[in-house]
């Protein structure tokens, strides 16, 4: 029924003399529940629902709607082509690169759907979670947040294709704030799946939380890392971040084509150290569930570094065509309000072939750094990155040897990555429930990871 | 339209008291956007017409809540019996105290530009070819790499159970542009992000000339030596770090949570004598200004921190019932212009953060500062820790000074400390020039000692 609506859209879209045309219906339902040292803050649902439709006639007009009816979805479709038509005069010439239409329906694996669940276990579950992390009167604060998410997307466009993606995921966040003697520390975590509430049950979240608590009150007696260049051993969350801010973004074609990437013209050339290789996949374990991307387009692994060398780009059919670099599945939208831009899946290093004793047994005095927590971002343009990490460890003479407490990190996204010398061989990737990367005001889900990895030289922060 | 959101209010909160809530109350919201998205040519223009409704309710101390994208009545009974079966199936809060009791008339003039509600698609195209032609014309080396350009105005209706019928509009335009520039084997890059509640607010030819003229001095930028230095943080760096190190942690919420540093410290002196900080809710014009906050209560003006010294918190209701104080107005579902702020509850945040000005040009605390860096704008400040006041921001254009006056171009580096410890202790002058980020005002202020991590 959905699916009529949508083809009623891109119909009488390219009636009206759009080149293209393609409809977006979405139902997104997230559920939450957050506690607070034992008390229950918030028990919530909440649902979003609409269609975004889409026109090219040079540039792209977009317009969405919360109405579904056929009367609300033609005053969108006149809506979108007014503001493409008005725009024409400076709209780029822009061709599509070719894709072949597919029809299909995929669902991400669930075997408990959130909805069967009762409100009183959900309840009952974040409480003991978070009971579980005042370990003692250090602990000053406790927030645990239970969270479960539908996403369902219908997109047929005027080329023929007709696809149905549902991805569901759960999580549990938590954070904790410990004081010592009027210094306080947060720490937070979250482990999330693409999964039903099977992933909930199945972890033992009552360690999950202890262990942040224990972590927050040995960082808030822990000094701050002086400021300068350090040789470091960056965790598989770290990598993580590291390359979606260094390398992920810049590698968006959408950046590259407009001349705002540090990688503009660098097909082709090394870009990183030879033990390193980066992919974008929309299928990967432990990552979000990216089998089409928002213009109908399979999102397959495409090898953006390989050993070292700039393989291609990500791209949207648009980018595909203007960089003349391949379809890679990459255009993305937040929500039906919104229009797909290039965004990553999930980009992460691959397996090399040390163990994380190799890795750390070289270090004579240096960090290793956990990503626990963290965030960053990225000025691409101008070649720099910052993130900031969670507590993590000093090196001394090959060994681990005490506590540091989290701080900033940035640098030059190329020098960093060429002076990679060591790559484990312990892949792990992850998404998140919560939040998203944020890119134009549009948060997308994605997954990151890759193995424990060594850097020679990193600037850090530090203290004041 | 705004009648028509009070009325479903109304009639949500009849149905949720029908049908076993004790308490209830309905947010009920509506926007039209429009967003142009453009570099050297334009990439994407996208219009969007918004609604939603947030209902919650309470049944003794048990609280629940359910929201959904629409306003119909067939989809609003649903998230009613939603909300009430959460109500139901939670366990009690004992600090719940009821929802707010009506409080009187507001007299928050509401930020209202008819231009903007008004606003056509060539009016935004003209100002759109207007800022690539100044580009363009500043040198022939810039490449305008990326450009934004929304307008939203939006109306909202809160009604609840004990008499609050608030109703509340608003307008906004934000302008963001990012220019870059390539000579030489370097390269320069500048960005710039000014909003306004009124469409003339934004000066678009003035800001394409200096984010281009920026971009081309930072061609030849490079960091400076690590070490201490004085700094002076431009107008708007500051306020993203006021909005950053005070927004959240300023809010009562987070202090009850034991999640704020200022916890038991009103009365204690937290700043210097020259740091004076208040919530302004009723500015004029000023960007978080409404006539109502989103809970149904008139925003105000609240004294956070005079002369060094902490006075207040920023209270919603439930934070203002359990310390036993009255709401000051500061009730957010979302921060900035979000698209979705009925999905979400209610929590304190800052509406006009503002950090009082001083009589001293921008110049002389340049002048003073004899020897430092000059910040214009940083990313990745947002990666600072509010908890522990530890402070870490990446410069990504700055300007050296030497002998009291602006020299080099400077880029990369990052400026580290604490927070606290410096509008405490290294805070030497504040200046006159007041301008907006993020939720703050703030003018540019110079810090003596930072650390600075460089080459």
């Amino acid at each position: 029924m959905m699916e009529d609506l949508l083809k009623y859209a891109v119909n009488y879209a390219t009636k009206l003399g759009a080149i293209y045309a393609d409809a977006r219906y979405q139902c997104v339902t997230t559920s939450s529940v957050v506690v607070e040292k034992g008390i229950v803050k918030s028990c919530s649902t909440n649902r979003l629902l609409g269609i975004g439709i889409r026109v090219m006639l040079g540039s792209w007009g977009f317009s969405s709607t919360n109405n579904l009816t056929k009367a609300s979805v033609k005053e969108s479709v006149k809506d979108a082509l007014r503001v493409a038509k008005s725009s024409r005069s400076l709209a780029m010439a822009s061709k599509l690169a070719e894709v072949r239409p597919s029809k299909g329906s995929f669902i991400s694996p669930v075997k408990v759907k959130p909805e069967d669940v009762s409100q009183e276990e959900l309840i009952d579950l974040t409480i003991s979670a978070n009971k579980a992390s005042i370990v003692s009167d250090a602990i000053k604060s406790a927030i645990t947040h239970l969270g479960m998410y539908e996403d369902e997307r219908f997109f047929v466009s005027s080329e023929g294709s007709d696809i149905r993606v549902k991805v569901t995921m759960t999580g549990l966040s938590h954070l904790s704030v410990a004081v010592d003697r009027g210094n306080m520390e947060r720490v937070f975590d979250q482990m999330s799946y693409c999964a039903g509430y099977e992933f909930i049950k199945e972890n033992d979240w009552q360690s999950f939380t202890k262990d942040l608590s224990e972590t927050s009150i040995e960082a808030v007696k822990s000094d701050v890392p002086k400021a300068g260049n350090y040789e470091v051993v960056m965790d598989p969350k770290l990598i993580g971040l590291f390359l979606h801010e260094a390398l992920g973004h810049a590698s968006e074609g959408d950046l590259v084509a407009k001349g705002s990437s540090i990688l503009r013209g660098r097909l082709g050339q090394h870009v990183a150290s030879e033990l390193v290789t980066i992919v974008d996949d929309g299928y990967v374990e432990g990552g979000f569930y990216v089998p089409y991307d928002d213009e109908g387009v399979r999102k397959t692994e495409t090898v953006v570094v390989e050993k070292g060398v700039l393989k291609t780009h990500l791209s949207s059919r648009i980018v595909s065509s203007s960089l003349g670099i391949p379809l890679t599945g990459n255009a993305r939208a937040e929500d039906f309000n919104n229009i797909p831009l290039v965004r990553q899946t999930n980009f992460y290093m691959k397996g090399g072939d040390m163990s994380f004793e190799e890795l750390i047994e070289d270090v004579k005095d240096g960090l290793y750094l956990v990503g626990r927590g963290g965030g960053g971002e990225v000025d691409v343009g101008g070649a720099t990155f910052t993130f900031s990490i969670g507590p993590s460890y000093r090196i001394k003479g090959g060994e681990l040897k005490g506590m540091i407490r989290g701080t900033t990190v940035s640098g030059s996204i190329l020098e960093t990555l060429k002076t990679v010398d060591g790559v484990g061989k312990d892949v792990k990737v992850t998404t998140s429930v919560f939040g998203g990367c944020g890119k134009d005001g549009q948060l997308a889900k994605v997954g990151d990871g890759g193995p424990h990895v060594r850097v020679r030289s990193l600037r850090v922060g530090g203290k004041g | 339209m705004i009648q028509e959101l009070l009325d479903i209010a109304s009639w949500a909160v009849r149905l949720a008291e029908r049908n076993g809530a004790e308490e209830a109350e309905a947010f009920v919201y509506g926007e039209k956007r429009m967003s142009i998205t453009f570099h050297e040519k334009l990439e994407a223009f996208k219009t969007s017409n918004s609604v939603g409704v947030g209902i919650r309710v309470a049944i003794g101390r048990k609280v629940g809540f359910s929201s959904a994208s629409t306003l119909s009545k067939q989809e609003l009974k649903k998230i009613v019996k939603i909300s009430i079966a959460k109500a139901r199936a939670t366990q009690e809060d004992p600090y719940w105290k009821g929802l707010p009791e009506k409080s009187g008339r507001s007299t928050v003039k509401d930020v209202y530009d008819n231009r903007i509600s008004r606003i056509t698609h060539s009016n935004i195209m003209e100002a759109v070819k207007l800022v690539m032609d100044t580009v363009k014309d500043q040198n022939r080396d810039l490449e305008l790499s990326r450009g934004n350009l929304h307008v939203v105005s939006n109306e909202k209706a809160i009604v609840n159970s004990y008499g609050i019928s608030a109703k509340s509009r608003g307008t906004l335009a934000s302008f963001y542009l990012n220019v870059t520039v390539e000579k030489a084997g370097k390269k320069g890059s500048s960005w710039e992000l000014e909003s306004s509640r009124f469409w003339k607010g934004i000066d678009f030819e003035k800001l394409a000339v200096s984010t281009s003229r920026r971009a081309i001095d930072m061609l030849n930028a490079s960091p400076i030596p690590s070490g201490k230095t004085n700094v002076v943080f431009g107008n708007k760096v500051f306020a993203n770090l006021l909005t950053i190190m005070f927004g959240n942690t300023l809010t009562a919420y987070a202090v009850q949570e034991g999640r704020s540093p200022w916890s038991g410290k009103v009365g204690n002196v937290i700043a210097s004598e020259s740091f004076s900080l208040i919530d302004d809710g009723s500015m004029p014009d000023g960007m978080g200004t409404r006539k109502y906050d989103d809970e149904g209560i008139p925003q105000q003006t609240t004294v956070l921190v005079d002369k060094g010294v902490l006075r207040s918190y920023l209270y919603d209701t439930y934070t203002a019932k359990r310390d036993d104080v009255i709401s000051t107005g500061n009730a957010f579902r979302s921060i900035g212009f979000s698209a979705k702020p009925f999905s979400n509850i209610p929590r304190p945040a800052p509406t006009n953060l503002i950090l009082k000005g001083s009589k001293s040009s921008e110049e002389e605390l340049i002048r003073e500062a004899k020897n430092g860096v000059y910040v214009v704008s940083t990313i990745g400040e947002w990666l600072s820790n509010p908890i522990s006041g530890q402070l870490s921001v990446t410069v990504t254009n700055a300007y050296k000074i030497e002998k009291g006056e602006l020299t080099k171009p400077v880029k990369g580096i990052i400026i580290s400390g604490n927070f606290f410890d410096t509008i405490k202790e290294k805070i030497v002058l504040i200046a006159k020039n007041v301008a907006h980020s993020s939720l703050a005002y703030s003018p540019s202020v110079l810090v003596k000692d930072l650390v600075v991590a460089g080459k």
